[in-house]
């Protein structure tokens, strides 16, 4: 899990993003203000719970936004060039060949009625080079390389057949058939058991270093990004709220959200009755008087400037960074306005 | 040592619009889509028509008066008149309780039964099943217009025999709405949790698995009532069902057939009109429906 | 075939239930309570329990089969909580139905309070009196609660159904379990779309509470929570299992979970009970390969003190036909032997009451 010395221009570079959602009950700020780069060979993890907008950043960078998406700020530098706002050829070339993704549940993001090794041959015919006659030998290879046995007698299967595990497979092999520069997992292993988690991951992780891919790594589990992540980015109501290499953000968490994050996630050595939750509930993102800082009512250090003062967001370059006026690390406020209403 | 209050606060899930509840949202879906509201402003005139149309219509519907027959609209009647100089506006009015009549009666006897035998073929599966597919695949195996022909014929021209016909070769499109919709939720969580908490097959089914199949049912509902008055109507005029003097939709568009090519063109327009508008109606309300009832599957 | 009833209910033959004794729990193993020469008493049992499905086509008489469960014997005494974990297919869901009386058995006995269940047929199961003492929560609480009602509706109608008292003070009745779960009274009127995925899973906790049973198997309860959420859910089963004294059978795929709030812990593969033993045991020594490779393969977060990932490659044994002389986890397994391919290792007491089925073990 060690750090590669990473490169001064980053391979996608988000700046100032927003988007917010037309909806018939309201417009629904989704993100705002999300600074986040990601450099050549890092792996980031991307957390946070339902309703924090990692999905919809996700999907919004690779320009697969719902209809309703409409992006109120912001740029998405890939390399030179900004996904919003490019054409949509443009961006069909990039995805699948220079940015890919992986879903959450493989057996419905792959086509039920074609042989998976033919919808390998699909993602090379349309991005790379390869003669017709190379094709199949290129796409059993790919099976190859994702630990499917057999993969000449798996090139035919279909879907149906295969295991939720050996079907995320076929999606990492879809994924990286063109060795694209980075890679977007969408909680690529929820809803699969331990040990074939542990086996999905262990695989991502290895074709990533191996190729220098970037990996871009969405997920709830805050265990599992610890496991595999440089980097981890903690997402709450819309909103980044703290960015540290791992090891720092578990041993020395800057943000309430990020601490009670980790208080609250069972651990070898838990006990029941220390387990905590985080009080309140998410915001309406649908209020236009939101707070600057979104988890404001959730928050035992919450003062009346929170409610008031803009936020200085994130920002680029910093390896560890904060969007808080009251962090951990420094002394608790005085007057918390909260205190009494959030019991422990 | 239970939660506080602050950890289990209110949610601020429910969206805006169903602050009202379901009239809140019935009003904000007629104001968005005009067209449902006109088509909800119709079919409430309709209805009315069909309460109220005999009182209020200028001319007795069946009184001929032959020196006025055939005379193109007026100002004395609207509409014109037809061979026998009765008063087709008159005509038209009245003839609409009897055709709603017949598609409410048709729709809801083939929902009701329909239903029932789809539930229980979705549901219990096996010989239900086969059986009841079996029974609806022989009526769909004939052309439904055909079957309802063959069993007004059959059975005899009466007003209840189109009410009948028209149910039964209806019935294959509730069965299979059912059957559908009972095989989707038999599986689901809440299915389970009712048998745990001591619910018998079929009290399941008349009251977990029934209510959550009425919202795309009753679309259905709507949309087949088009379809009813259509057939109905259709079953008239080629001299089945409804027998003259009564004044029905169908039989006035036969009766005006004839006088087209003569050039009384108002005999059959002013009947088809106003059951085209029937149907159209109904058409667009079915549409309203399913935005109020299941938005996200609105077209 | 069910097995006759009598003979299990009242003096079980030594022979059948040998595999059984084993399961006993060490005494002391309750929490909180004054260690106890005698274990409580045994509140549900299953004898060699089998599930098999036929599956594919029917060539004449022959059918394939799957062993969804194949053979297990377990006990859960009365105030018990027990875990089962296992992978996806390993027939947890199965058996949890099998005891939950959803489905009937193949062949095997299910006694809950020395009366045989497992032979009435599960149709008529839900008038029984039986029907109130075992309830479930269920994992996905939108997808359990009818849209159509009220949570008022749904934790009523238990009450209404299966309760002595039937509709007496219906409305007192739901209010005092609702306010036993930490369910406001103002959100008893709202239907499930309404709710949060806190709020919705205390209305499934409550409608399993309403009647008053005695098991309650707990199907990953709080697997479709955020973790924000998990531990006040956590919390409030074991607050009610010692306020009730209500026995668990806590499913979960999520194993800190499971250690969290289960005394016992039971494993399966492949249909099989591969391990059982307490629960701090099992994890921290694990006996049997497949358990060892399920502890090593959760998440370390920032704990640096747990060993290697066991990786385990090979192809999954099938679970239709299986062969009876080979271990189901023979092929994936780290450490086979010759002899595991040869003769299926029974479940074996190896003392403290932890057991395991593994010829290495």
């Amino acid at each position: 899990m060690s750090m590669t010395t990473a490169d001064p221009v980053p391979l996608l570079k988000v700046e100032d993003f927003g988007l917010e959602f037309r909806t018939r009950s309201g417009t629904v700020h989704a993100l705002e203000h999300i600074n986040l780069a990601i450099h050549k060979g890092e792996t980031v993890g991307l957390v946070g719970e339902s309703g924090s907008g990692k999905s919809v950043l996700s999907y919004a960078i690779l320009g697969i936004s719902d209809r309703a998406a409409r992006i109120t700020a912001g740029s998405a530098l890939f390399g030179s060039l900004n996904m919003i706002g490019a054409d949509e050829k443009t961006l069909a070339d990039i995805r699948g060949r220079e940015i890919s993704m992986i879903f959450q549940n493989p057996r419905t993001a792959l086509n039920p009625i074609r042989k998976i090794g033919k919808q390998i041959e699909d993602v090379l015919r349309r991005h790379a080079a390869v003669r017709s006659e190379d094709l199949r030998a290129r796409a059993v290879e790919s099976l190859r390389q994702v630990n499917i046995p057999d993969p000449e007698r798996r090139y035919h299967a279909y879907p149906f057949e295969l295991s939720g595990g050996m079907c995320q497979r076929v999606m990492i092999a879809l994924a990286l058939a063109c060795k694209p520069a980075l890679l977007v997992a969408d909680e690529p292993t929820t809803g699969l058991d331990v040990t074939t988690q542990a086996g999905i991951m262990d695989l991502i992780k290895e074709l990533a270093s191996e190729r220098d891919m970037a990996t871009l790594f969405i997920t709830h589990d805050l265990g599992l990004a610890a496991d595999y992540c440089d980097r981890i980015v903690v997402m709450h109501a819309g909103h980044i709220v703290e960015s540290a290499p791992t090891r720092t953000l578990f041993e020395r968490p800057r943000h309430p959200y990020t601490a009670q994050l980790i208080a609250a996630t069972p651990a070898r050595d838990s006990v029941l009755e220390t387990l905590s939750s985080i009080p309140g509930n998410l915001p309406d993102l649908r209020r236009g008087d939101l707070p600057p800082c979104r988890f404001v009512d959730r928050c035992t250090r919450a003062t009346p400037v929170c409610r008031e003062k803009p936020l200085p967001p994130i920002g680029l370059e910093a390896t560890a960074s904060v969007a808080c006026w009251h962090p951990l690390d420094q002394a608790a406020p005085a007057l918390t306005e909260n205190e009494s209403a959030v019991a422990a | 040592m239970s939660a506080t209050p602050a950890v289990i606060a209110a949610s601020p899930a429910s969206p805006a619009a169903k602050s009202g509840g379901t009239w809140g949202h019935i009003r904000y879906v007629l104001s968005e889509n005009p067209v449902t509201l006109f088509a909800a402003a119709l079919f409430a005139a309709f209805v009315l028509l069909a309460l109220f149309g005999p009182y209020i219509v200028p001319y007795d519907p069946m009184a001929s008066n032959t020196p006025e027959a055939l005379k193109p609209p007026s100002w004395g009647h609207w509409f014109g008149t037809d061979s026998l100089g009765r008063d087709i506006l008159s005509r038209v009015v009245v003839a609409a309780r009897l055709d709603f009549g017949i598609a409410v009666s048709a729709v809801m006897l083939s929902f009701i039964i329909g239903t029932a035998l789809g539930l229980a073929a979705g549901f219990f599966g096996g010989w239900w099943d086969r059986i009841i597919n079996r029974l609806a695949d022989t009526i769909m195996a004939f052309p439904l217009f055909v079957l309802a022909m063959g069993i007004v014929a059959a059975l005899g021209n009466t007003v209840a025999n189109i009410v009948y016909a028209t149910a039964i070769i209806n019935l294959p499109f509730y069965i299979r709405m059912a059957r559908a919709e009972a095989n989707v939720r038999r599986g689901a969580g809440f299915v389970e949790a009712a048998r745990l908490t001591g619910n018998r097959d079929w009290r399941i089914l008349a009251m977990h698995i029934f209510p959550n199949i009425l919202p795309p049912a009753m679309v259905q509902v709507s949309l087949n009532m088009g379809w009813a008055i259509l057939n109905a109507a259709g079953l008239s005029f080629i001299g089945l069902g409804v027998r003259p003097p009564t004044p029905e939709w169908g039989i006035m568009v036969a009766d005006g057939a004839t006088y087209i090519v003569s050039g009384e063109w108002w005999v059959a327009l002013f009947p088809g009109l106003v059951l085209m508008l029937a149907v159209f109606c109904f058409n667009l309300l079915g549409d309203g429906l399913r935005d109020i009832i299941d938005p996200r599957r609105r077209t | 075939m069910n097995m006759s009833t009598e003979s299990v209910a009242t003096a079980p033959s030594p022979g059948l239930l040998n595999s059984t004794t084993v399961i006993n729990p060490a005494p002391g193993v309750f929490p909180g309570a004054a260690p106890e020469p005698a274990a409580p008493p045994v509140l549900l049992e299953t004898v060699r329990l089998n599930k098999r499905f036929p599956v594919g086509k029917l060539r004449g008489a022959k059918a394939s089969l799957l062993y969804a469960v194949d053979d297990v014997s377990l006990r859960i005494h009365a105030g018990e909580s027990v875990g089962l974990v296992g992978e996806s297919g390993c027939g947890k869901s199965t058996l949890v139905r099998l005891i939950s009386r959803l489905i009937d058995p193949t062949d095997g006995a299910i006694v809950f309070s020395d009366r045989d269940i497992g032979g009435l047929p599960s149709a008529g199961f839900a008038r029984r009196p039986e029907r109130a003492k075992i309830q479930m929560v269920f994992q996905d609480p939108t997808d359990s609660l009818n849209p159509r009602y009220t949570a008022f509706d749904t934790i009523a109608e238990p009450m209404r159904l299966l309760s002595p008292g039937g509709a007496d003070d219906l409305a007192g009745r739901v209010a005092r379990i609702a306010e036993d779960v930490g369910l406001p009274p103002e959100l008893l009127q709202r239907f499930p779309h309404q709710l949060s995925g806190g709020q919705k899973a205390r209305v499934g906790i409550a409608r399993a509470l309403a009647v008053e049973p005695q098991l309650l198997i707990l199907d990953e309860p709080t697997s479709a929570l955020d973790v924000s959420v998990q531990a006040i859910i956590l919390q409030l089963l074991a607050r009610l299992r010692r306020e009730r004294g209500l026995a668990y059978l806590f499913v979960s795929h999520d194993l800190n979970v499971v250690r969290l709030l289960c005394d016992r812990v039971i494993v399966m593969y492949l249909g099989k009970v591969v391990e059982s033993g307490p629960a701090g045991q099992v994890f921290k020594h694990p006996r049997h390969p497949y358990t060892r490779a399920l502890v090593s393969a959760i998440p370390k977060g920032m704990d640096e003190a747990q060993g290697e990932r066991i990786r385990l490659s090979g192809e999954v044994r099938s679970p239709v036909n299986p062969s009876p002389t080979v271990c189901r986890f023979y092929g994936r397994c780290p450490s086979g032997i010759a002899r595991c391919a040869q003769e299926m290792p029974l479940l074996r007491d190896l003392g403290e009451g932890s057991a395991a089925a593994c010829h290495l073990a």
